[in-house]
């Protein structure tokens, strides 16, 4: 039998990490494995998804325990009913709490799949994506001007590319059953298109020109009345990068929030062009630093 | 002799009723320690609250807790004294005593609970400083059969927090567990629990 395991709860490090070759039910004493299911159910809870899900797989309890409905409702959004009657046609019964958080964090579409929309797994924020096709993007129907180009690089496997433009004006909206919270809406761009070569990345610029000349503006609403507006240079060829249109607040989870965004350069004394536009996004803000770059 | 001594000479004492000497309620643990505690502080039980609920039983006879020993019972009391200490620092939200000084007892308040959030943090940390996990083990499991709330969520959060961020190789022996899956099972746990970890969150 192993040396007897006392670690000091608090304080040094360097406990005696010897493993006890014998079975627990052999042990002279107790340990903390021992914790009936309902008590490691409660530590559990105090992890996010990614951090319940990985302790699971230490023994028979803390797998049960793992399964505990207290322990995912706390991690499901207030409103989760809402979301899952928003996106599955045929809600299904009997669902354990963890199966929901599981569903939902699959990006399930709606809108007849020009949208998507899943949990962040480690938060449970709710983000949603809006894609190209689900724009309102005007001359799209041009081909001189749009085209919508297939990729393996959008989770909607196509981006709309503009060759050139007078008047860029790209507009949509969303009704969602958004929780509680704060939420950050960006467009999706990329200046160039990109392909494989010989399974190499490739980004053709030949087309980018335009957007150094004068801003883009970018526009959100609300149907409650919120707005903001920011404006900003289109940069860094053969990258995607995410531009920050604002922010709003919900602050009932209980009835749906329609936003509307837009973006636009309409100066037509100048011809842009050379763009990939992939989606907008709304996440939640918290997620605003790690992607914005300007 | 069991501990019933109230180290602190609280100006507030809490009493059931007021004026009268406090009520004092006699457990009796597993090993047969006795203790006598204050009403107050033996109310924050919940099993010894519903004990006492549902029938106007005397405190005269001792209250048996089959599941819990004397050392985890002292360290449990003397959580909920302290707490039940620290909770009186904070004045009630609606005061009793209309004094004149009702106006500035708003921002009182606010120094009050900022004052008794930073002794809560200190007593906690101390209060786990010397114990070992098999003690830490015996003190959740009492909390859980005394249906002790709070005591329970902060035992239960600190050991969250020993293992927050660190492998599953640690957890196991800090919990000294000894996995009881086979391989092959342990590579389907995994499989159901592959979601958590697959996909891109832009992130």
């Amino acid at each position: 039998m192993g040396a007897d395991f006392s670690a000091l709860f608090f304080g040094q490090e360097g406990f005696n990490a010897c493993s006890n070759g014998s079975n627990v039910s052999l042990q002279a004493k107790p340990n903390l494995g021992d914790l009936p299911e309902d008590c490691v159910a409660l530590i559990l809870g105090y992890f996010d998804p990614p951090g319940i899900c990985k302790l699971a797989s230490m023994n028979r309890a803390f797998r049960g325990a793992s399964w505990a409905d207290f322990v995912w409702e706390s991690k499901l959004p207030s409103n989760y009913e809402l979301l899952l009657r928003k996106v599955f046609d045929d809600v299904p019964e009997n669902l354990g709490k963890r199966q929901i958080y599981e569903r939902l964090c699959r990006a399930n579409s709606f809108d007849g799949g020009t949208k998507r929309v899943w949990l962040h797994k480690r938060t449970g924020g709710v983000c949603l994506s809006i894609a190209s096709k689900g724009l309102a993007i005007t001359g799209i129907d041009d081909r001189r001007y749009w085209n919508h180009i297939p990729t393996e690089e959008s989770r909607f496997c196509t981006v709309a590319y503009l060759q050139q433009i007078w008047w860029f004006e790209v507009d949509g909206e969303v009704d969602f059953p958004l929780p509680t919270g704060s939420y950050s809406v960006f467009f999706k761009l990329q200046l160039g298109r990109a392909s494989k070569r010989f399974g190499r990345r490739i980004c053709n610029s030949e087309h980018v020109h335009g957007w150094d000349i004068k801003p883009v503006q970018f526009q959100l609403w609300t149907s409650d009345g919120q707005y903001a507006a920011s404006k900003c240079f289109l940069k860094e060829t053969g990258k995607w990068n995410y531009y920050h249109v604002g922010t709003f607040v919900v602050d009932s989870s209980n009835a749906s929030t329609k936003i509307k965004f837009s973006m636009t350069q309409i100066d037509c004394t100048h011809t842009k062009g050379g763009l990939c536009l992939d989606s907008v996004v709304i996440y939640p803000n918290e997620f605003r630093e790690r992607l914005t770059h300007f | 002799m069991a501990n019933g001594e109230n180290q602190n000479p609280n100006p507030n004492p809490i009493e059931a009723t007021p004026g009268a000497a406090a009520r004092t309620i006699t457990l009796k643990t597993a090993d047969g320690e006795i203790f006598e505690v204050e009403e107050a502080v033996a109310m924050e039980f919940g099993t010894v609250k519903s004990f006492f609920e549902d029938d106007a039983v005397s405190a005269t006879k001792p209250m048996p807790l089959p599941n819990v020993s004397g050392s985890a019972l002292s360290r449990v009391i003397t959580y909920c004294r302290r707490s039940l200490e620290i909770r009186s620092m904070i004045p009630p939200a609606t005061s009793e005593d209309a004094t004149a000084a009702e106006a500035v007892q708003g921002e009182g308040d606010l120094e009050a609970e900022k004052a008794a959030k930073q002794e809560r943090k200190e007593f906690e940390a101390e209060f786990l400083k010397d114990e070992s996990n098999e003690d830490v083990k015996e003190l959740i499991l009492a909390a859980n059969y005394l249906n002790i709330k709070e005591l329970l969520d902060f035992l239960c959060r600190s050991v969250a927090l020993r293992i927050q961020n660190k492998s599953v190789e640690y957890a196991r022996k800090f919990f000294g567990i000894e996995g009881d899956y086979t391989p092959e099972e342990e590579a389907q746990i995994r499989q159901e629990y592959a979601w958590a970890f697959e996909g891109v969150d832009e992130d």
